[in-house]
């Protein structure tokens, strides 16, 4: 189970949180002005890395915030946390 | 005659047994007053000379003052617990303060209910079901920590005492205390328990 | 006496009282502090299981964790029985019943034991290769009879008795085995004032000091024994130290986490029925400490599995802690010198001992002891074969060659009664590896050792393969000052205990012993049954990768997990194949490292703590009207309430027709309300819901469909304006928690400029709905303020006014078609205004009414429920109900909604069905085909959603998703039904008042 860290409540079990998949992701500003297959990479596409990882994770069963997580899927260690709002820079950091 | 239903109303806690050599009491205060209370540094300022005490900055914290407690919920959400009967009256004047800020303030009195443990044994009756760390140098007198006991979502507050003797007041949404209790009852057979009612 | 192999006197054991227990139906004694296993060898019983495929005999094989051969059923009485318990950890009480595994008949004349003659058609993957015809046998003919054949213990049939339970905790070191190297691990860490824990499988602190003589060894100056009474001592004194006896740390997980089984009350005879039976610790450890020891290696060599052949540091345990002599006549075979220590106290102990040991040229100090002692040592020779049918008779040695292969010429058969086998020791690495660290093969030890980690954790003593007592207690000191410090804590330097020991000499293995004749099996698995040739085997049939070869043969699998077997069939796979061992790798060490009961895993979620169960404040009251209750995720909910003689149908037609004609009332406090507060909050809910919101006026009601961005409807509700920057939302009784997440996450991550706020206020309320025509009349029977008459309080309207005295929200919503009003009462006064309207509804003839009844009022209307109409792939327009849907703003799943596909003419759209035959009501979810026998593989074009009976129309009606269905109004189709299939009429899915005059009222 892995322990992660909310920005605003420190290390916290697993348990208490619930992902909420790949971060990052902006909701076009003008949805109607784009192409069938901008809109659907928007909808369904999402990476799969090896690797560094940005991710959601909202504290649930805490203070119910949601945050970006950058982790490494190979060896489940998390590099860094982001309040919203902020954004990892380019180290994952 | 219909009476009030607390969260536990359904185990009939005056006709529930305790177990011998107890060493926790548990008991539930269904109707204290609970008014939660949303807002950035502008609804801080205001409400902070209705409430009389400081708000809470960060994780764990609490404010107190005059037999009110403000808990640390998130960075703009906090829940004040009164004495049961005050919450129209502190709601209405937590608005009044708040008149024209961005904020919201809403009584949630009804949405929670409290269960009170008292004793040695309390830390890992918890610990049966909690991930949080509740070791006396982690959990502290006067500090306020959400997570969950089993599958319910819990407010543990460390209201006073010491090492030997804790009192923690445990808040959790009014339909799944009737859960919590019987999860606190199974994790304290061990240690024994007297349910006051 | 009956022991006959108990020696008169040491051990840990108390021989001033005796313990009588049961084993395969017989009677036997043992003393407290015994196991099974040294009970049972006391009476010289060594024969205690049949091997897993060939039915063979054994015996002990060790003494700890690592045993594969004596595994049995326990027997406990109460519908408890447990399997493959391994007898070597089971500790002795009063009335302990033991039964072997895996034979029929006794154990003595097992009739599987024919196998054994078969053996040649059983070799290695005979299984893949023999049953596979006809395909029909595999499940019900080979499968069953393979399984009565070949297996473990049985499964208990009857529900758990015991309790079992679960702790969080966490903690700034945690030391894994009270061997001396954990011992003193645990202590440095404690000294510095760090909260450790220190747990081990065994029921008391010392590890491999609980076997030891102490011949030759001192730790400052004081034999062993009374170094450990020291430590123990101290262990007493650090009140941030836990010490947990009796608890096997099973699991090694990310992050540091960690799994530990505590056997509570395993070892009581009558355990106090107020502890639980196990508890699992769930340990988050800011630094570990591993200090796990080492397994002693079999050698392979042809028939090494009789009963008599064990591990030579099982022989000293059971001499030196339980006081028995495992045999008279022993011979210790070796490839390493910590055996001679066996040798040596074996001998001490009366017994006649001849070591074969397999180097040339032993050097070790203990080597020259055992010679002083007398002790025959047979050097360059190995053990080829052996004789004895229930128990080891005749050991075959044979002279080997630098290599370790046997020189061809004589063989030498020694009598004995137990032979000791020491193939060198594997470092206990489990756990290391499962935290993901790489083992590295270290060629001068012969073993894997902890590499590369990748955790905060750090190994201490014989399992990173530093053998004596020196480096144990040195490397422990260092590993848990270390930890400690890791943790943030600040150590005092402490010098390292001085130790004298006997020096070791070189280990020199020798894998595998070929025998003299062809066809000998020499087993590498001894709880798999897996021989050298089957390794052997596999390798000529093509398997390279060790991971291929372990699922081919089996070798290192199942609860056993290779404890005694990989190291060794490793290095068999690597002589086979001409590749060194380090390139051939291993195979993944797996959690748990013991077997560790499913009841542990589940702890306290069973029975009514599995989930939740929520009831609304008005159940108390429910169930006094005589409630029948349904679940609806975790919620209680009433479902129907039958009067006496009424069946289910009766009293939902009672219940509907009460509605349409009367009034009912219903609890709808378990739908999900959203609080939200702040000036943004109209235009928040026009960009998650599908319609506008911004004209909404105060006190007026909306109902409102929320889509994912891929379209797809996945919440409704009504949402009401209570004042300007102040809204009210409604969802779905399942969808809450979910709901307000998605919000959340919008309102967080996307529209952060957004100035909204949201609160659960679910469980604030409860909620009280009146739905027929006479709905008015008995809520004005009890209203003690406010105005509900029809123009002050239209249908989807709200005012806030006060009901039976309690301040109360008043909405006028119907989600029946009838005039109705949903009333909102502070939750803990849910019952009292329950109780107050149904009072006052008497002379209207109110009728409280449940689920399946609003079920079927929706349905006759049209309404739609997500997640019965909707299931995740249907859209607004696919429900016809494009009227909610906004042309002009944006929202959430918009853009979807123009993608080619949605706007296909074939999209399964809502239809009504009305049956032919009335009385015929269609199963929820049964297919729409074009005929009434359609040719198989039918296509099919739809289904049902909802089919009820309808009192109000006299008939049976449905709900149904069909393709092209609004183009198919009056078309005659066929649902499937039974065995065949049923006409039904398509139809708008609007079956009552499609004009809504009643909702008006």
């Amino acid at each position: 189970m892995l322990l992660i860290t909310c920005p605003h409540c420190g290390p916290r079990a697993e348990t208490e949180f619930r992902n909420g998949g790949e971060a990052g992701i902006v909701r076009p500003r003008d949805p109607a002005a784009l192409s069938d297959g901008a809109w659907t990479g928007y909808v369904f596409t999402r990476q799969n890395p090896k690797g560094r990882f940005h991710e959601r994770w909202c504290h649930a069963q805490g203070c119910g915030r949601w945050f970006t997580a950058v982790r490494d899927t190979v060896t489940d260690r998390f590099l860094s946390f982001h309040p919203a709002g902020e954004q990892p820079d380019e180290a994952g950091r | 005659m219909a009476e009030r239903i607390a969260g536990t109303s359904h185990l009939d806690l005056k006709n529930r047994p305790s177990t011998r050599g107890a060493q926790l009491r548990m008991l539930e205060r269904p109707f204290k007053a609970k008014v939660g209370l949303r807002g950035g540094e502008d609804v801080i300022r205001a409400v902070e000379p209705v409430l009389g005490f400081a708000l809470p900055r960060r994780v764990g914290e609490t404010g107190s003052g005059s037999g009110a407690h403000a808990f640390w919920i998130g960075p703009d959400d906090w829940i004040i617990v009164y004495e049961p009967g005050r919450e129209a009256q502190i709601a209405q004047a937590l608005r009044e303060a708040c008149r024209g800020l961005h904020h919201a303030v809403i009584d949630l009195s009804e949405r929670m209910t409290t269960i009170c443990l008292e004793g040695q044994p309390l830390r890992d009756v918890l610990a049966a079901g909690c991930p949080l760390d509740l070791h006396p140098r982690a959990f502290r007198p006067g500090m306020v920590l959400q997570s969950h006991l089993g599958k319910a979502n819990v407010i543990l507050h460390y209201v006073a005492g010491n090492a030997d003797r804790p009192f923690v007041d445990l808040y959790t949404n009014r339909s799944f205390a009737d859960y919590v209790w019987k999860y606190l009852e199974n994790a304290a057979r061990e240690f024994g328990y007297e349910i006051v009612a | 006496m009956s022991q006959k192999a108990r020696i008169a006197q040491g051990g840990r054991i108390d021989r001033s009282r005796t313990i009588r227990f049961t084993f395969d139906g017989k009677r036997y004694e043992g003393h407290p502090g015994d196991t099974l296993a040294s009970a049972l060898l006391a009476n010289g019983v060594h024969l205690v299981g049949r091997s897993f495929k060939y039915h063979r005999p054994r015996g002990f094989l060790s003494a700890g964790s690592e045993e594969p051969n004596g595994l049995v059923q326990l027997e406990m009485g109460g519908g408890r029985t447990d399997p493959n318990f391994k007898a070597t950890q089971i500790e002795l009480f009063d009335g302990l019943v033991a039964e072997s595994q895996n034979r029929k008949g006794s154990l003595r004349y097992d009739r599987n034991a024919v196998n054994d003659r078969l053996a040649h058609f059983l070799p290695a993957g005979f299984y893949y290769k023999t049953f596979k015809w006809p395909a029909a046998f595999w499940t019900k003919v080979y499968e069953p009879r393979i399984r009565a054949a070949a297996g473990l213990g049985k499964a208990p049939t009857a529900p758990d008795p015991d309790r079992y339970l679960h702790r969080h905790v966490w903690t700034d070191v945690l030391v894994v085995g009270a061997g001396p190297a954990g011992l003193a691990a645990a202590l440095a860490a404690a000294r510095t004032g760090a909260r450790v824990i220190l747990c081990d499988e065994q029921p008391e602190v010392g590890g491999s000091l609980l076997s030891e003589s102490g011949r030759g060894i001192t730790v400052d100056e004081v034999a062993p024994d009374a170094w450990l009474e020291r430590a123990k001592a101290e262990l007493g004194q650090h009140p941030e130290l836990t010490v947990l006896t009796r608890t096997t740390c099973f699991g090694y997980y990310d992050h540091n986490y960690l799994g530990l089984l505590e056997k509570v009350t395993d070892h009581l005879a009558d355990p106090p029925p107020d502890l639980p039976r196990q508890r699992l610790w769930r340990v988050r450890a800011k630094q570990v400490v591993l200090a796990t020891g080492a397994i002693e290696r079999p050698l392979v060599f042809p028939d090494n599995d009789r009963p008599g052949i064990m591990l030579a540091s099982a022989a000293r345990t059971y001499l030196n802690r339980f006081g028995v002599l495992v045999g008279r006549e022993v011979v210790v075979c070796t490839s390493d010198d910590s055996a001679y220590d066996a040798a040596l106290d074996l001998q001490g102990a009366g017994a006649k001992v001849t070591v074969v040991d397999q180097r040339h040229t032993p050097i070790g100090e203990r080597v020259v002891h055992a010679q002083t002692a007398g002790i025959t040592i047979l050097r360059g020779q190995g053990p080829v074969g052996s004789q004895g049918r229930f128990r080891v008779a005749q050991l075959h040695v044979q002279a080997l060659d630098e290599a370790g292969r046997p020189i061809m010429g004589r063989v030498q058969a020694l009598s004995c009664d137990a032979v000791l086998m020491c193939g060198g020791w594997n470092p206990t690495v489990h756990l290391f590896s499962q935290s993901r660290g790489k083992l590295r093969w270290d060629e001068g030890l012969a073993a894997f050792v902890p590499g590369e980690g990748m955790q905060e954790e750090r190994s201490a003593g014989a399992c990173r393969g530093s053998w004596t007592l020196a480096e144990a207690l040195v490397e422990g000191l260092a590993a848990g000052t270390e930890a400690a410090v890791a943790a943030g804590f600040e150590a005092h330097p402490t010098p390292a205990p001085a130790v004298r020991e006997p020096v070791l000499g070189p280990h020199q293995p020798v894998w595998l012993l070929e025998g003299d004749r062809a066809g000998q099996r020499a087993w590498v698995d001894f709880q798999n049954d897996v021989t050298a040739k089957d390794l052997k085997l596999a390798n000529r049939e093509g398997f390279r990768s060790i991971e291929h070869v372990k699922r081919y043969t089996t070798n290192g699998m199942a609860t056993d997990q290779g404890k005694t077997s990989n190291v060794t069939g490793l290095a068999i796979v690597a002589e086979n194949l001409s590749r060194p061992i380090p390139e051939i790798g291993t195979t993944t060490f797996r959690p748990p490292y013991t077997p560790t009961t499913f009841g542990a895993f589940a702890g306290p979620s069973r029975g009514d703590l599995f989930d939740p169960v929520r009831r609304t404040p008005m159940h108390g009251w429910a169930e006094r009207q005589g409630a029948v209750f349904e679940d609806v995720g975790l919620w209680k909910r009433a479902w129907y309430f039958p009067k006496p003689g009424e069946d289910m149908h009766a009293a939902v037609e009672r219940e509907c027709r009460a509605v349409r004609n009367a009034v009912g009332m219903f609890d709808a406090t378990t739908l999900g309300k959203i609080d939200i507060q702040g000036k943004d909050g109209a235009e928040f809910l026009n960009r998650i819901y599908t319609n506008a919101w911004s004209k909404l006026g105060i006190g007026k009601c909306r109902y409102g469909l929320m889509l994912r961005e891929d379209g797809m409807v996945f919440d409704d509700g009504v949402t009401t304006r209570i004042g300007e920057q102040h809204f009210h939302m409604t969802t779905t009784t399942g969808g809450a928690a979910g709901v307000l997440a998605w919000l959340e996450s919008w309102l967080q991550t996307e529209w952060p400029e957004l100035q909204v706020y949201l609160t659960s206020v679910t469980e604030q309320w409860a909620v009280i709905a009146l739905q027929g025509p006479k709905a008015r009349d008995v809520l004005q029977a009890v209203l003690t303020r406010g105005d509900i008459s029809k123009e002050a309080l239209p249908h989807l309207s709200m005012t806030e006014a006060e009901v039976a005295g309690i301040p109360a929200r008043i909405f006028r919503i119907s989600f029946t078609g009838e005039l109705g009003f949903e009333v909102n009462v502070p939750a803990s006064y849910g019952e009292i205004v329950t109780d107050a309207l149904h009072r006052a509804g008497q002379p209207f003839g109110i009728t409280p009414y449940g689920t399946e009844a609003m079920h079927v009022l929706r349905a006759e209307k049209g309404y739609i429920i997500v997640g019965q109409e909707t299931d995740g792939t249907v859209t607004p327009q696919d429900l016809g109900m494009d009227w909610a849907v906004s042309k002009q703003k944006d929202f959430l799943g918009k853009r979807s909604l123009s993608r080619p596909d949605m706007l296909s003419p074939d999209r399964k759209q809502l239809v009504g069905l009305l049956p032919v035959d009335p009385k015929l009501v269609p199963g929820e979810g049964a297919q729409i085909v074009e005929s009434p026998k359609p040719k198989l593989p039918a296509k099919m074009i739809g289904h049902v959603t909802s089919s009820y009976h309808s009192a109000s129309l006299g008939r049976s009606f449905a709900l149904a998703l069909l393709s092209g269905g609004r183009a198919r109004h009056g078309q005659r189709l066929w649902v499937s039904h039974g065995d065949g299939t049923a006409e039904v009429e398509v139809t708008a899915p609007v079956f009552i008042d499609p004009e809504g005059a009643r909702l008006h009222g």
